[in-house]
């Protein structure tokens, strides 16, 4: 370990050269070339700036000693609209110095005011780790008295006290700001007091039910530095997003100033699409992706070009690394060359992986998308994404860590065999022309404002005339009344409640409860750490939990003390777990007949859980055996909008009854995607599952369910490690098709978040846009812009989706 | 979002036929549809009740609904069940109530008298603070409150104050009370006043919770905070020095009933006091408020009679069973009292075969060999030793091997020990045996060399 790897400029030239050169000649056994797109993208001359004339003579100094004698024309920018009293959102690509437009004023600020504050967010704990680590050079160069901390859910009880009172910079995330800070904010007067700056970093990350949650943190924010006579500006900074003024105007409910235009140089950047050849005509079989990426990878990182590559999911994380080091750690001394990265790994491993890659002894890294995020790698010379990152954002963010500020670097999207990914390798113009996702969020969602109007009213009652974000929001108030959570006296409403209400409102559903992963093989250790919901796929008993290309066998499943008790052990296979899904309705609010279809709403039970797993054997991707479980169900009451197929209306459908269902498959993948389009909100926002109407309730094999990194089969569709798992689809997964199916689109979020209102009362928008969507696609047996992955919907999906929705609408 | 809730609530209510016809054709612009479907949520229910609907799937599995609030109010109104007072100052009014007891009275079965007679240096001895010196109990403030809840932060409000205070021979209780919320910077400025005449402070649990809750309500009403710089004496944690052993509980009203003798009689749960608050505000029903001023009141005097009660436990050497004797030796070890520390250890040590005995004389001979007296401390490790004390024979190999420099005493000493442990085999043991196995080869090679030569 810890030999210097990184070559010299024109090798790496020559290397990725010579890779692309290969690629470009490769071709299928029908003679068909591999990549299906090569774009190029010129390199990018810098445009600089002076440092600012009133700029703090030491910061300049030490700026310098730091290398950086002038600044990028966009931090300049970002720099003379805060010292102007601007909100401002900065919006340039990744590794552009984006830190330094919001450093820059803070420090110069805090040099000038002792007294001065400010706040910084970032969406997760490593991030702000992370720029912790780097304000700190700086400011320690500065020698100046600048207390710059970390503040979270990880600062020691006896630490808070002290950090209250001397952090100039406080950085922590917006659920600490939410639980942890603002309810106690009478213990952080002189922060609120001298509040000058609040920052946003990924600004792009607060999107949808999050994102909603997090703009009413900030209103509560706003508020309290209202009471202490302090009126911060808000710096925000975002990865490409498509409304960056927009979303940021709504978080923060102040009207920015945009910069957008980068100043930083780019060398010369090339974007590859590699579609696996197809090696069985007859089946239409193409070369598992997963192998594909790998031969890819190897073929740069043994040109010694430093190289990530992003997995979908953990798993896949864990088996690339295990290809790879196969691959490339044979000589003696090589070990370490090549290391996984993913949320589960023990901080003080992730800052050692990071700083490999920094410094260059780690040459290749093999990520989920931890690692699209901020967190400072340093630029790498080849990025290979194993399946389409389901994003425009997020493969250009994905790809862009490739990229040196001046030498060539190459991305290449190795598309898996999902019809999203098909469907983009074939049409590559699509994506390169598409533009780039829009972050939406709701912060008026009622039952999010109804959350957060307590939270306030608990940190300061409410004035008879306040508003809250520009809402009036008396009347929620006079609710909260009734409900005996606040009283109104004289002209403020006050909380009257033991509780205290942060407690009850969490702004991402996941729990904060993780697993433990410890190795018993010797002295008992802890190895990892695996997250509530994802730790029943991973760690349930008889699974292989693969950690850095080491296989382990999962001999103990501890549910109630969060820990799983693990052995080394060399074994050929993996394991995925098998997840069901169950909808139950609890009760129906509202119900009615629309034409030839019903659609209701009302409170429903989720569970989803773990029933069982295969073994997967490495490198030739067979099924070699299975096994049942039994795990704890993970549960959620929410409220959902479902819409019912009548028995007659589907009987009366000239298809089969495997056709039929598939149908009905097909048709919930389109009214998933409008609904989410039609909302606004995040897709993870909604779960889609079918569920029988005879019954009341049903398994199916899968929704299209939160954001699960781990198990790969509850997004098989967008996972694209080898072929997808063929489940046994019938018996009991989906309904036979002489019953009732219901289609359920509910909110994926406990105690629901009021997607299914509106949802409701779109029913018949929904289904007729659906009709124009899928009946006006290019497409001829479906593709993930209509119906969806063919495999899920089987061959015939689209055409009776079509007769479905043409009966069901029929008047 | 630019509609704001009203347009939404109004929108809704027009009915479902007026939100269908605000929004434009279905034409595949979905642009359009999706404008129009922005913040609009809900679809012809009232606002309220869809909050209400909000409310029930948000609560349901938390335990059932409460109860509606009952009609009008109809109870009595406090200022008719209490011997009490409005009182007005510059921000506002608030409602005070007082009472007093003669110093020659009980409180339980403890005498008020004793306040006349304890010591100002006592409080050191029991804080184990030296900045507490000089203080007398008798020009102190007892404070307690009664609050929100006890969840803490800015949203839990101190709706009732307990100050205590020696009166020349009385001992007085005023207790500001707020009937609603916007008493209470009058309130807080009632109780700022005076306290102004206090420079010393006495609570329960004070540090944590009570002096911090009222710092932010002061903070909250733009009040300036009165206790900043006063000495602070927190009864808690002496009280927990002194009694846990023998006590199961150290909460107050335990301290009370054991050590003071004091029975409540309808004395009202802690944990029902916000809630009865709550209540009150809605229903303007004292009734139940009065039994909260009386659990108020006895907390204070408690507090006040529980102090005095520690300080005479210290000066006079009050504790009679051993567990409360040991206790006390390890307080007045805290503060450098070892003449008087001593005298309780021995008293423990005395003991025949008291569990606590073994660790009086450990501390005992610990004492000793810091004050050089390493005879003394031999002793006290041998009889500790007696007993079979693992600890005791460590420190006397230690003591013959590295002071005596008797390797023959000190391989005797781990013999004894090894042949005890190894016969005990507790699974504590594996680790202490190991250290005496390293002992006795190490002191063994010793012998040999010694010898050979």
């Amino acid at each position: 370990m810890g030999q210097q790897l990184v070559l010299r400029r024109e090798q790496t030239e020559e290397g990725l050269v010579s890779v692309l050169r290969a690629l470009e000649g490769a071709k299928g056994p029908g003679s068909e070339p591999v990549l299906t797109a090569l774009r190029r993208f010129p390199a990018q001359d810098g445009e600089f700036a002076e440092f600012p004339e009133g700029l703090h003579p030491r910061l300049r100094e030490v700026l310098a000693a730091r290398g950086i004698s002038r600044l990028y024309s966009h931090q300049r920018a970002a720099y003379d609209l805060a010292r102007a009293g601007r909100h401002a959102v900065v919006v340039t690509p990744t590794a552009s110095g984006k830190t330094l437009c919001y450093n820059l004023p803070v420090l110069d600020t805090i040099l000038g005011d002792p007294d001065a504050r400010a706040l910084y967010l970032f969406p997760t704990k490593a991030l702000a780790q992370d720029q912790l680590a780097e304000l700190h050079a700086v400011v320690e160069a500065l020698g100046a008295d600048i207390g710059t901390f970390t503040y979270d859910g990880d600062t020691p009880g006896d630490a808070r006290k002290a950090i209250r009172a001397r952090a100039h910079v406080v950085v922590t995330n917006p659920d600490m700001l939410h639980k942890g800070i603002l309810p106690h904010h009478t213990k952080w007067v002189k922060l609120f007091e001298n509040l000058r700056y609040v920052v946003v970093d990924e600004l792009h990350s607060h999107r949808g039910v999050y994102g909603s949650h997090v703009a009413n943190v900030l209103r509560r924010l706003q508020r309290l530095c209202r009471f202490y006579g302090s009126d911060p500006r808000f710096l925000c900074c975002s990865a490409t997003i498509g409304n960056p003024k927009e979303l940021a105007d709504t978080l923060t409910g102040k009207p920015m100033a945009l910069v957008d235009r980068s100043g930083a140089p780019r060398g010369e950047r090339y974007f590859a699409i590699y579609n696996p050849p197809v090696v069985n005509r007859q089946l239409g079989i193409r070369r598992s992706a997963l192998n594909c990426a790998r031969d890819v990878a190897v073929s740069f990182l043994s040109k010694g070009l430093q190289t990530i590559v992003f997995a979908p999911s953990r798993l896949t994380t864990e088996v690339l690394v295990t290809y790879l080091k196969e691959a490339l750690e044979t000589r003696p001394g090589a070990e370490g060359v090549v290391r996984g990265y993913r949320g589960g790994y023990l901080p003080l491993k992730r800052r050692e992986i990071e700083r490999g890659l920094r410094e260059g002894s780690v040459l290749g890294v093999v990520s989920t998308n931890a690692l699209e995020l901020g967190i400072d790698i340093g630029g790498l010379d080849a990025a290979v994404l194993l399946g389409y990152p389901g994003s425009v954002a997020s493969t250009w963010q994905q790809a862009g860590r490739a990229g040196r500020r001046s030498s060539t670097s190459v991305a290449v999207l190795v598309a898996s065999s999902t019809p999203l990914n098909q469907f983009i390798a074939r049409h590559p113009d699509y994506f390169f022309d598409a533009p780039v996702e829009q972050g939406r969020i709701n912060p008026d969602n009622l039952h999010i404002l109804v959350s957060h109007v307590k939270c306030a009213a608990f940190e300061l009652p409410f004035a008879a005339d306040e508003t809250f974000g520009g809402e009036n929001v008396q009347e929620v108030l006079a609710y909260l009344e009734e409900e005996r959570l606040v009283h109104r006296a004289g002209e403020r409403w006050h909380w009257t409640s033991e509780s205290y209400p942060a407690d009850a409102v969490s702004l991402r559903s996941v729990s904060s409860d993780n697993f433990v992963v410890q190795d018993v093989t010797r002295d008992p250790r802890i190895i990892a750490e695996v997250d509530f919901e994802s730790a029943p796929a991973m760690l349930h008993e008889k699974a292989v939990y693969i950690l850095e290309g080491r296989t382990y066998f999962v001999e103990r499943y501890d549910h109630a003390e969060r820990r799983a008790h693990v052995r080394e052990a060399e074994v050929d296979y993996y394991t995925e777990a098998v997840t069901c899904t169950k909808v139950r309705i609890l009760e129906r609010f509202d119900g009615e007949d629309e034409g030839r279809s019903r659609r209701s709403r009302g409170e429903v039970h989720v569970t989803s859980q773990v029933v069982g797993f295969k073994k997967i054997k490495f490198h030739t991707s067979e099924n070699v055996g299975s096994g049942e479980l039994q795990m704890p169900e993970n549960e959620m009451h929410t409220t959902a909008y479902w819409l019912t197929v009548p028995r007659e209306v589907l009987a009366g459908l000239p298809f089969g009854g495997e056709e039929r269902r598939d149908g009905v498959v097909a048709l919930s993948h389109t009214l998933g995607q409008l609904a989410a389009l039609f909302l606004m909100c995040d897709r993870h926002d909604l779960g889609v599952a079918l569920g029988d109407n005879g019954q009341g309730e049903a398994w199916v094999e899968k929704g299209f369910g939160r954001r699960r990194e781990t198990s790969a089969t509850s997004h098989g569709g967008s996972g694209g490690a080898g072929p997808p798992p063929q489940l046994d689809r019938g018996a009991g997964f989906i309904p036979a098709p002489r019953e009732e199916p219901n289609v359920f689109i509910y909110d994926n979020y406990p105690g629901g978040i009021g997607l299914s209102e509106p949802l409701y009362r779109l029913h018949s928008r929904l289904l007729a846009e659906s009709r124009a969507l899928i009946g006006a696609c290019p497409c001829r047996d479906g593709c993930p812009s209509c119906v969806g992955p063919a495999g899920e919907a089987g061959t015939r999906g689209k055409e009776v989706a079509l007769a479905l929705l043409d009966a069901i609408l029929a008047r | 979002m630019s509609t704001s809730l009203h347009d939404r609530l109004r929108r809704l209510r027009r009915g479902a036929d007026g939100a269908e016809a605000e929004t434009p054709a279905a034409g595949g612009d979905l642009e359009r549809l999706e404008r129009a479907l922005v913040g609009s949520t809900g679809d012809g229910l009232s606002l309220k009740e869809r909050l209400q609907r909000l409310a029930e799937v948000a609560g349901r599995g938390r335990g059932p609904r409460r109860e509606r609030i009952p009609g009008p109010p109809s109870g009595v109104p406090v200022e008719e069940l209490l011997e009490g007072r409005r009182v007005e100052n510059e921000r506002g009014e608030f409602f005070l109530v007082e009472a007093d007891a003669s110093l020659e009275s009980f409180h339980g079965d403890a005498p008020l008298s004793r306040f006349r007679v304890t010591s100002p240096e006592t409080v050191a001895v029991l804080s184990g603070e030296p900045a507490l010196g000089g203080f007398d109990l008798r020009e102190a403030a007892f404070l307690d409150t009664e609050t929100t809840g006890l969840a803490g932060g800015a949203g839990t409000a101190a709706f009732l104050v307990g100050l205590g205070f020696v009166d020349g021979d009385r001992f007085r209780v005023r207790q500001y009370f707020m009937r609603d919320y916007p008493e209470e910077p009058a309130l807080l400025r009632g109780l700022a006043e005076d306290l102004r005449r206090f420079s010393r402070l006495v609570t329960f649990n004070g540090r944590a919770f009570d002096v911090p809750l009222l710092e932010s309500r002061y903070r909250l009403s733009r009040e300036r905070f009165p206790l900043g710089s006063a000495l602070h004496f927190d009864l808690l944690h002496p009280a927990r020095r002194l009694w846990k052993l023998r006590l199961e509980s150290c909460r107050l009203q335990s301290l009370e009933a054991a050590l003071l003798g004091l029975r409540r009689r309808g004395d009202v749960p802690g944990d029902e006091i916000p809630q009865i608050w709550f209540d009150y505000l809605r229903r303007r029903d004292g009734r139940a408020l009065v039994r909260v001023l009386e659990h108020n009141r006895l907390d204070v005097v408690s507090l006040a009679a529980l102090s005095a009660l520690a300080c005479r436990w210290v000066e006079d050497g009050w504790a009679e069973d051993p567990r409360d004797v040991y206790s006390l030796a390890r307080v007045l070890e805290r503060a450098d009292l070892h003449e008087r520390s001593r005298e309780q250890y021995r008293r423990v040590a005395a003991e025949g075969d008291h569990p606590l005995r073994v660790r009086s004389l450990l501390r005992l001979a610990a004492r000793a060999k810091r004050d050089g007296d390493h005879d003394a401390a031999v002793g006290l490790w041998e009889q500790a030793a007696a007993g079979g004390d693992w600890w005791a024979l460590r420190e006397l190999a230690v003591h013959h091997e590295h002071r005596a420099r008797d390797v023959e005493a000190a391989l005797d000493v781990v013999q004894r020990a090894l042949a005890q442990l190894e016969d005990r085999g507790s699974p504590t043991s594996h680790r202490v045996i190991a250290d005496f196995r390293r002992r006795r080869d190490r002191l063994m090679a010793r012998c040999h060399r010694h010898s050979t030569n």
